[in-house]
């Protein structure tokens, strides 16, 4: 008979002031955050209104609290976001379709790695935003060069991250599949794709970025609509407080987005550790 | 010196007279290179080895002597260059579902739960989800782990992950499995209820295995036949019957022919041109 009685999984008794303390400790995490930010406007909207800053070239919080009012009832500033949105959806997920399997497919083989490496990494080294031109050229100005430039700065990080994955493979999986008799798609499907899961949620947190980057620097660049168009025009004809309303909204934008993303992340990924 | 035609009394439940051993090696040598330097190491050299259906044969030998490449190679994650290996009869190069791998590190998937860790190999074999996880359960019931079978590996202690490893082996029935110093990485205490554990599950599922260690007491324990390798490149210097009754438990440590039997191989692994220092006593 064994010898060693394994135990049942057992409950362990958890210190009730545990629980209590961790809320504790998140909720005041929070308000030190938030403060932060709050004492920082307050600061601000202080030093405007003794007359520190000029409300000529800058604004102050107040102001674009009313300016965001004014556009959003004028609903001009949501047709311009619903633009850049539909562009940024999209090559967001053109890059994703085309990036996990080309990684995959790059990474997959030493020789196939060693063949396309250097391209990718030329093109992972070259900002973006410096092609806008040709694109256009190409693809006029508007939709068409706007999602390419999304496309083309998103789907890098991609790729490139599911290429690492895939060259990363961990030697002892790899032989406990092989000496368990794995063909190679089923080493591919048992081990290289959940393995590669970490891999990929990253690439497309950094892609979210990338094409966010992306879009709005496209837009800036040229073409009439788009919150990038919007903060470009605003800045021109000297309307500050549009700009900030636009800025807010692409940073409100993309912490929602990375937020959401860390999110899933941990959720998918619980058996690395931590997330019981 | 054993002859296989010797009748095995001791573990009747050896088929002698099945005309197909589950594993024979004729003339077998692995000679591997280095992946960095490219360097041939001749590991093993010219082996003769029969395993019966329902044997339990340990390999031991010198740290570093090749028994493990000899196991790796049974197990086709290294290839050999001469001789033959058959498999229940079939000649085999890569590895396959007919022999099934316990290694020394867990070697656990992480993202699979036990249970569906305890499955993989039946899996990949295409066995239906029912019927493998019906096995898995059967596995899990073996090793003891049933209560942690939805748990992840890194739940689990390091105890359990390699009784898990084990639950794997058992569970992907296959002619022979393969045991490469599977205890070597636990602690003393862990190691020796492991053992006892294997000794029990192994005789009551009579399953064909080859174990390789460096500890010659497991050996005996465990086995019916106890086979010495010779320093690199290994060959088979000698085979011990070992002829201690079964059903055994951990008592039969205390026979007396137990330590004599230990002390022999002892000598025998030891009666080599250089003696390796970690290993001197």
């Amino acid at each position: 008979m064994p010898s060693e009685v394994v135990a049942a999984p057992a409950t362990p008794t958890v210190n009730p002031d545990f629980l209590r303390r961790k809320r504790l400790e998140k909720l005041y995490s929070v308000l030190l955050g938030g403060g932060v930010i709050v004492f920082v406007l307050a600061v601000w909207e202080l030093a405007a209104r003794l007359g520190f800053i000029d409300l000529m070239f800058t604004s102050c919080p107040s102001r674009i609290v009313v300016a965001f009012w004014d556009l959003g009832r004028e609903g001009e500033i949501f047709r311009h976001a619903l633009i850049t949105g539909r562009v940024f959806v999209l090559g967001f997920l053109i890059s994703a379709l085309v990036g996990i399997p080309a990684g995959i497919a790059v990474g997959w083989s030493k020789w196939t790695d060693r063949a396309f490496s250097p391209l990718i990494s030329a093109f992972n080294t070259t900002p973006r935003i410096a092609l806008m031109p040709l694109l256009i050229v190409w693809f006029g100005l508007g939709f068409g060069s706007k999602l390419v430039l999304v496309f083309l700065s998103a789907v890098f990080p991609i790729l490139v991250n599911m290429q690492t994955a895939m060259l990363n493979l961990d030697e002892e999986f790899r032989t406990v599949a092989k000496a368990y008799g794995a063909s190679s798609w089923k080493l591919f499907t048992t081990v290289a794709l959940p393995a590669s899961i970490p891999f990929l949620l990253t690439g497309l947190r950094v892609a979210l970025g990338r094409a966010l980057l992306g879009i709005i620097g496209a837009e800036v660049f040229g073409g009439g609509e788009g919150i990038g168009f919007l903060i470009q025009y605003s800045g021109q004809t000297f309307q500050v407080e549009t700009v900030f309303v636009c800025v807010v909204l692409i940073a409100t934008f993309g912490i929602a987005l990375d937020r959401s993303f860390q999110a899933f992340h941990r959720r998918v990924d619980h058996w690395r550790g931590g997330y019981r | 010196m054993l002859t296989l035609q010797e009748p095995l009394a001791t573990n009747p439940q050896i088929r002698h007279h099945e005309a197909v051993p589950a594993l024979s090696a004729r003339g077998f040598g692995v000679t591997y290179e280095d992946q960095r330097n490219g360097a041939l190491t001749e590991a093993v050299r010219n082996v003769d080895l029969d395993i019966l259906p329902g044997e339990f044969v340990s390999i031991v030998g010198l740290s570093g002597c090749g028994k493990s490449t000899f196991l790796s190679s049974v197990a086709g994650l290294t290839p050999y260059q001469t001789g033959t290996l058959h498999i229940a009869g079939k000649p085999v190069h890569g590895p396959g579902p007919d022999r099934a791998v316990v290694f020394q590190k867990a070697s656990l998937l992480p993202w699979r739960t036990v249970l569906e860790n305890v499955y993989y190999g039946l899996e990949l074999r295409g066995v239906s989800k029912k019927e493998r996880e019906e096995r898995a359960w059967e596995a899990l019931e073996l090793v003891g782990l049933k209560d942690f079978a939805h748990f992840h590996p890194r739940a689990l202690s390091g105890g359990m992950q390699q009784r898990t490893n084990l639950a794997r082996a058992f569970a992907s029935d296959p002619e022979i499995l393969l045991m490469d110093e599977p205890f070597a990485a636990l602690d003393a205490i862990t190691r020796e209820t492991l053992q006892n554990e294997l000794l029990d599950i192994w005789q009551r599922t009579r399953k064909t295995v080859l174990l390789v260690t460096h500890q010659i007491d497991e050996a005996v324990l465990l086995s019916d036949r106890v086979v010495v390798f010779t320093e690199r490149p290994a060959r088979i210097r000698r085979q011990f019957k070992v002829e201690l009754r079964r059903p055994r438990t951990e008592a039969a440590k205390i026979d007396p022919g137990f330590a004599h039997l230990v002390e022999k191989i002892w000598a025998e692994v030891n009666r080599i041109g250089h003696v390796e220092e970690e290993y001197a006593i």
